[in-house]
């Protein structure tokens, strides 16, 4: 009987990816490079049959993932070489995430610390670099963890604003939590849902991309590797197509289509937020600001 | 770009990821279109709920322009300040180029409007309507004048612009020069050298043309206001005369500019005309911007013609009894060292022939004149032929013999008298 099809990375396969990328040359030798490459393939590809793996692994950033690892083991030449290839990229990235010199140098430094391992865990410095799998270039990945790094050191120091900064800024003004948002006609709910889900998700991505995070035609196609005119019509075909189709689901729910176009045009968030606005403004005014008032000659004491 | 309507933005909003974030590696492959279609449907489903890894691949997505470096950070430039070879790139950006465009556009049609060959301004014709009427300056006169720069071929009347600026053979005073540019352009169009007879014919044009340029430059200063006075058909022995003395030093040293444009082939023939000024008219400075004008048109006209109108007209004819000039449409008859003029008519007098004493003359309308004593009195000739009397102008006249005469209008006809103007026949 055949025995079971072997899953995962071969040896000897593995072998042939080591040699080729040059990993010994980081001092890694072919079983801890096989290791690594099992470790990636079980992440993303944990049922795949032993080509699928090779295919996979064959088709990750060998070269750049050894030079990572080793960097990550500690091995010095792979850090010259890093230092070589990505210390001035870092900084150029950082300048460009954060737009300013001073917080671009503190970034691009922190990154490197990290990268280098100065937390230490159970002994072992622990970097960084050993997350990375090869699947984008490293470069690509630095800037990608440089980001989420921008963004958590943002939220983190806006959540650490001081009383002083709060009362600078007003906050003791600010009103208090809004009211229960009133929900809109549930049908138009239901229908904007329906209309929504039906569109592809590369579709719902650049509304969403343009209309919600305010991006420009020239980012969301530098983001699909499109053209920006290949965007501009697209979003104009799904903002009309959209909205015929809302229409056509707010009227198979039972709406005329005079009802449907005025559903879609009014808001009701807008009446909701200028009565909120409203009463902000204006303190609500005591219906009797004189107090109780007594009914003449109530309590006989009249002169 | 179409809005969306508000709920649309509200149910984007309010979407949440289904699954866990991707990581930076999945992140970073999306971005470089690394992952397979099936895993980029999920991550892009993942985005368009996901506001913040949509921000992550955005801020990690490689700048679209070119990244500044650290050094010119470190070097205190501005990180928005481009290379300089980025910046050339932009001056031939197309939003560059479409001003540049632009402006090239408007350069070449007003080029074409300034430029447009064939239409005289305004002012130079308005100048012209009034010179019929009001004297004219010497520095006004120079405006019609051909410029220095351009010599006209002999057989080339005048530029278009002058052309069209001069009244025509048939002019009359107050007459408009705008209204004879038809006929002048016609005729000269209809020049073609061919036998014999039409070289004759060409040559008369061109006498015509000369001579009416000298009528445009004279009419103004003197014929205007001295044939006002005079009845048509008036057959004149006038007394009227002119001492050459005091003309004759202007004419001797014609204007600078003049001089310039006679440097192809000076006509002693204009310093030995010596036409008279208008001494009464107490205009010496006017006159002497006509006969630099006529000077001037003559120099233009004569370089290679000698037998042409202008040269003819204004040259000396030496005779036994005198010499004869035709200066702005009346004739003028040297005596020793003035100028008496010999006949005035209400018609410009356009040409003149002298005979051993026997002169004639001919001018606009048909007018024709002969005086068999050398320009004492004159006798009204009215040739008709067959019914047919001459009304054409005439342009020339040819004394072939005593009694033989050849005269020719400006419509090409042929005039022509074996007994002495008794009988003509048109040819």
């Amino acid at each position: 009987m055949p025995g079971p099809a072997q899953t995962g990375l071969g040896d000897q396969q593995a072998s042939a990816l080591h040699q080729r990328c040059g990993a010994g040359a980081y001092g890694l030798d072919s079983d801890q490079f096989a290791a690594i490459l099992r470790e990636i393939q079980e992440k993303y590809l944990p049922q795949a049959s032993a080509e699928e793996a090779a295919g996979f692994c064959a088709a990750l950033r060998l070269e750049e993932l050894a030079l990572a690892r080793a960097c990550a083991a500690g091995n010095e030449r792979a850090w010259q070489d890093f230092i070589g290839r990505y210390q001035q990229k870092l900084h150029a990235m950082a300048l460009h995430i954060t737009r300013d010199s001073v917080h671009a140098s503190e970034l691009a430094d922190s990154l490197f610390a990290d990268l280098y391992g100065m937390s230490t865990r159970d002994g072992a410095r622990h970097s960084k670099l050993v997350f990375y799998t090869g699947r984008g270039s490293l470069e690509g990945w630095l800037r990608t963890v440089m980001a989420q790094e921008f963004i958590n050191r943002y939220r983190k120091q806006k959540r650490n604003v001081s009383l002083d900064e709060q009362a600078d800024d007003g906050a003791q003004f600010t009103a208090p939590d809004p009211e229960p948002v009133i929900t809109a006609d549930p049908r138009l709910t239901s229908a904007t849902d329906q209309a929504l889900a039906e569109l592809s998700s590369e579709d719902r991505y650049v509304l969403a991309a343009y209309y919600l995070d305010g991006r420009t035609l020239a980012e969301i196609a530098h983001t699909l590797k499109l053209h920006e005119s290949s965007i501009s019509r697209r979003l104009d075909r799904v903002s009309t197509g959209l909205r015929k189709r809302i229409l056509a689901c707010l009227r198979e729910r039972g709406m005329s289509y005079a009802q449907a176009t005025e559903a879609l045009d009014t808001d009701v968030r807008d009446l909701q937020l200028d009565i909120r606005a409203r009463l902000t403004q204006e303190p609500g005014t005591k219906a009797f600001p004189g107090g109780k008032v007594s009914a003449p000659g109530a309590d006989g004491n009249h002169a | 770009m179409p809005e969306v309507p508000k709920i649309v933005h509200d149910r984007l909003r309010a979407a949440k990821p289904a699954d866990h974030h991707p990581d930076a590696d999945v992140l970073t492959a999306f971005a470089e279109q690394a992952l397979p279609a099936i895993e980029r449907d999920r991550v892009t489903e993942h985005l368009s709920r996901c506001r913040d890894c949509r921000e992550i691949v955005a801020l990690g997505l490689p700048a679209l322009e070119a990244v500044p470096q650290p050094r010119t950070v470190a070097e205190g430039v501005p990180a928005g300040v481009a290379p300089t070879a980025e910046r050339q790139r932009n001056w031939l950006a197309w939003p560059n180029l479409r001003w540049a465009a632009l402006a090239a556009g408007v350069v070449v049609v007003a080029s074409m409007l300034l430029l447009r060959p064939g239409k005289p301004p305004d002012a130079t014709v308005a100048s012209v309507d009034q010179s019929a009427e009001s004297p004219v300056s010497p520095a006004a006169e120079a405006k019609l004048a051909p410029p220095p720069e351009v010599q006209p071929p002999a057989h080339v009347p005048a530029t278009p612009r002058a052309r069209m600026a001069q009244p025509g053979p048939s002019m009359l005073p107050g007459e408009s020069a705008t209204g004879l540019a038809g006929r002048r352009n016609d005729s000269d169009e209809a020049r073609v050298y061919g036998t014999a007879p039409e070289a004759l014919r060409d040559r008369k044009k061109r006498s015509d043309a000369v001579e009416t340029d000298k009528l445009m430059a004279a009419a103004p200063a003197v014929t205007g206001r001295a044939l006002r006075g005079l009845a048509p058909g008036r057959t004149a022995s006038t007394s009227e005369s002119v001492t050459v003395a005091e003309a004759e030093p202007v004419l001797a040293q014609p204007p600078a500019e003049v001089r310039l444009q006679a440097r192809n082939e000076p006509p002693p023939a204009i310093v030995k005309a010596k036409p008279p000024a208008a001494k009464e008219e107490g205009k010496l400075q006017a006159q002497s911007g006509v006969a630099a004008m006529q000077e001037q048109t003559a120099n233009a006209y004569s370089a290679s013609k000698q037998d042409s109108f202008m040269h003819k007209a204004l040259a000396t004819k030496d005779s036994a009894m005198g010499a004869w000039s035709l200066v702005q449409g009346v004739l003028f008859r040297a005596q020793g060292k003035t100028w008496k003029v010999a006949l005035r008519v209400a018609q410009p007098l356009l040409t003149f022939g002298a005979r051993a004493g026997d002169v004639w003359t001919g001018g606009q309308a048909g007018s024709l004149f002969h005086s068999s004593d050398n320009g004492t009195t004159w006798t009204q000739i009215q040739p008709s032929a067959k019914g047919e009397s001459l009304s054409s102008d005439i342009v020339s006249i040819e004394l072939l013999s005593a009694t033989d005469i050849v005269l020719t209008t400006n419509s090409n006809e042929s005039w022509v008298t074996a007994d002495g103007g008794k009988t003509w026949e048109k040819k």
